[in-house]
């Protein structure tokens, strides 16, 4: 079949309007782009609230606190955290201006794609270590806290009972980040990685044909 | 705002086709088709205002379009391409010269298809009548290596008819 005739049964496309009518669509994508932009405010939002919300927080702890530094620490870790949060914002904010060509186009995407990788695979160090530290100092501030209230006495005879609640805490904390470490590592593996793969292997066919064509 | 949504519904009027070809020949499973066309439309509602009128606007909606299809995730890889003939076909009730059409129709996007991603949206382009020079614009290409790399993917779909 020449081409010119799959030109001819291409343009006869059947009904080009299947599912929705134009306002419709219109209605839709308008709903959609103002619910995702309203999700996206809401995430950063909720993110960036609650580490400086648990670091104003803490910072309210440590004033009414016998033994401080705990609680400063703790107040330090999340306002770095948030800081993390808003510089990731602003390095990540969805491009703006001229629409790239396909081959811009998939460089991008691949960018994006190999920075959440980078994210999801470093997520122990960056979010769920800092968070696991915050967590064990206050854990050490409320045990060092409770101990400077009480009587030497009474500290000396029943700090392994009174230690216990707080160390059951670690084991169970540990094992809330080891599923969303896991889980992380799942995204990465199930979506990240092959969606890697396959815009290398779109840019790869664009690439392999230039290649071939600068050598003619 | 209001002139934006004017010149999208425009566009939409206009250019609809582009749309659902490429949605048509991208779609990864029957219901797919849908999430693509929604995906391009969001794309293209917010590329409209960085359109300056250097290029012209099929060109822009199909640079547009071909970025989502190109750069998305499928859905379910394992179901990838496998879009069964009979799900594309519209059901036949106006005449046999029209059911014959949808038929041809149906076999061309079932070849393209067949067809690598970028091999397709070449394909797809120069369907349509796009000049090797659009096409170029589109993929960010010399009019020379576009015209080598349409030429290349003609080949392979002449092969996958023949086959």
């Amino acid at each position: 079949m020449d081409f010119d005739r799959l030109r001819d049964i291409w343009s006869q496309q059947p009904d080009p309007s299947p599912a929705r009518t134009d306002d419709e669509w219109i209605r839709l994508i308008l709903t959609r782009d103002r619910s995702l932009r309203r999700r996206i405010r809401t995430r950063d939002g909720i993110e960036l609230g609650t580490a400086w919300l648990m670091a104003a927080g803490f910072a309210w702890m440590a004033a009414g606190a016998r033994v401080r530094w705990p609680w400063l620490a703790a107040a330090g870790i999340m306002l770095a955290l948030g800081a993390v949060f808003v510089r990731e914002r602003l390095r990540h904010r969805p491009p703006t201006g001229r629409v790239a060509d396909v081959g811009g186009s998939l460089a991008q995407a691949l960018a994006e794609v190999e920075h959440q990788v980078r994210l999801l695979t470093s997520v122990l160090t960056w979010y769920l270590l800092p968070l696991g530290v915050v967590i064990v100092l206050i854990d050490v501030g409320a045990i060092l806290d409770r101990g400077a209230r009480m009587d030497p006495g009474v500290w000396a005879r029943d700090w392994p009972w009174l230690l216990l609640p707080f160390a059951l805490v670690i084991p169970i904390i540990a094992g809330v980040f080891w599923v969303v470490w896991w889980a992380n590592q799942r995204a990465v593996r199930r979506d990240l990685l092959p969606h890697r793969a396959e815009l290398m292997r779109v840019m790869h066919q664009l690439a392999v044909d230039e290649e071939e064509e600068g050598r003619r | 705002m209001i002139d934006r949504e004017l010149t999208f519904r425009r566009w939409l009027a206009e250019h609809r086709g582009i749309l659902v070809k490429v949605s048509r020949a991208y779609a990864t499973a029957p219901g797919d088709e849908d999430d693509l066309m929604q995906e391009i439309l969001l794309a293209l509602w917010r590329s409209l205002p960085s359109f300056r009128g250097d290029s012209k606007v099929s060109t822009w909606i199909y640079r547009v379009a071909l970025n989502v299809a190109l750069s998305r995730r499928r859905a379910d890889r394992h179901r990838r391409d496998e879009v069964p003939l009979e799900r594309t076909a519209e059901p036949a009730s106006d005449g046999e010269a029209a059911a014959h059409g949808r038929l041809q129709w149906t076999a061309v996007l079932a070849a393209l298809r067949r067809l690598a991603p970028v091999d397709r949206a070449l394909i797809v382009l120069a369907l349509d009548g796009a000049t090797q020079q659009d096409i170029a614009d589109v993929f960010g290409l010399s009019a020379n290596a576009a015209g080598v790399k349409l030429h290349r993917a003609r080949r392979r779909l002449a092969e996958i008819l023949e086959a």
